[in-house]
């Protein structure tokens, strides 16, 4: 395969993608303008495809704010949410489902701590990694039991036949489905969701001591040249 | 005396009194990467760029971009005039912090 000349060079697609979605529009064009030419021009003949490459993804990571990364996460969960409980209301008991959230779990958990790492790179401080976690962990996790809320109480006939909602109605001092679920929601809202959220800050924090011990943030010490 | 700039946002308003013209955001981030001698995010650099753009401390004007960026236009900071007030009342706040002080403090050496 030919490779391309540096000045034509086209960062990866992904990269692009996370900078068009998740980079306020006003500096959108400029700032894809200014790392395309730094790739180009420096960081590509420098570094080769592949560390180009990373290099790209790494800048634009560190655009992203904790607030737009957190509703962007909270945005997938919910339509996961979704096309789990309405569009396959029975399979493995719904997404979120008690048989299969180990994986789901651990993927957020580093995310939060992905958070926190880009965090640290762009500040140098753990504050500011365990508050980003923080921020991530409670937007996406809200936006997450909104959508459970919001399905529940649209699509009641469709989740009612849920083994686990069925479980719930039955340890429940109520007789009404609604009740028993929205129940349920207001004490996820009051308990689990701080809880999520110190989780994020932990994990947060967790990510920023990894950014500190790779020694690859913004506080590393340029070799001489 | 009105709200100072922290120190990161004092040393990318210099950046841009230090590029005259030519400063835009990779021009910036490297001024800054090298003044400060340590890789600095993109992402620490356009966020601080923003804030003292809402401080009214910089303004921005867009131009034309080039051929390498593929046509995506460049844009060009400069310090507004409360922008080099904040920076003169900083450092006339960190030398009078100092003065009367020896320098380098004696304390902190090995």
């Amino acid at each position: 395969m030919i490779e391309p000349k540096p000045e034509e060079a086209v960062p990866p697609r992904w990269a692009a993608a996370v900078l068009r979605l998740l980079v306020a529009a006003r500096d959108r064009e400029t700032i894809a303008g200014d790392l395309v030419e730094q790739y180009r021009e420096e960081i590509l003949p420098r570094l080769g495809r592949a560390g180009a490459r990373r290099w790209y993804g790494r800048q634009v990571l560190s655009l992203v704010s904790s607030a737009r990364l957190g509703l962007a996460l909270g945005v997938v969960l919910a339509l996961g949410a979704a096309a789990g409980d309405v569009l396959l209301p029975l399979a493995n008991g719904g997404a979120g489902g008690s048989d299969e959230p180990a994986p789901i779990g651990v993927v957020l958990l580093c995310l939060w701590g992905a958070a926190g790492y880009l965090a640290w790179q762009k500040t140098g401080r753990l504050a500011a990694a365990a508050k980003a976690g923080a921020i991530v962990a409670l937007l996406s996790m809200a936006m997450t039991m909104l959508a459970f809320f919001l399905i529940d109480n649209l699509f009641l006939d469709l989740v009612s036949r849920q083994p686990e909602k069925i479980w719930l109605l039955r340890h429940s001092q109520s007789q009404d489905m609604r009740a028993t679920l929205n129940a349920a929601h207001a004490r996820g809202l009051l308990f689990v969701l701080p809880l999520l959220t110190a989780a994020g800050a932990v994990c947060g924090a967790a990510g920023g001591v990894a950014g500190k011990l790779a020694g690859n943030g913004r506080f590393r010490r340029r070799a001489p040249r | 005396m009105a709200e100072l700039p922290g120190t990161f946002e004092q040393a990318v308003m210099l950046a841009v009194v230090r590029l005259g013209t030519g400063a835009y955001g990779r021009a910036i981030l490297q001024e800054l990467q090298a003044r400060l001698g340590r890789e600095v995010a993109a992402g620490a650099v356009y966020a601080t760029l923003q804030r003292l753009e809402d401080k009214d401390f910089l303004s921005s004007r867009l131009a034309a971009g080039t051929a390498v960026r593929g046509g995506r236009p460049r844009r060009y900071y400069t310090v507004a005039p409360s922008g080099f007030r904040a920076l003169n009342d900083a450092r006339s706040a960190l030398d009078g912090l100092w003065q009367g002080l020896p320098w380098p403090l004696a304390g902190g050496r090995p």
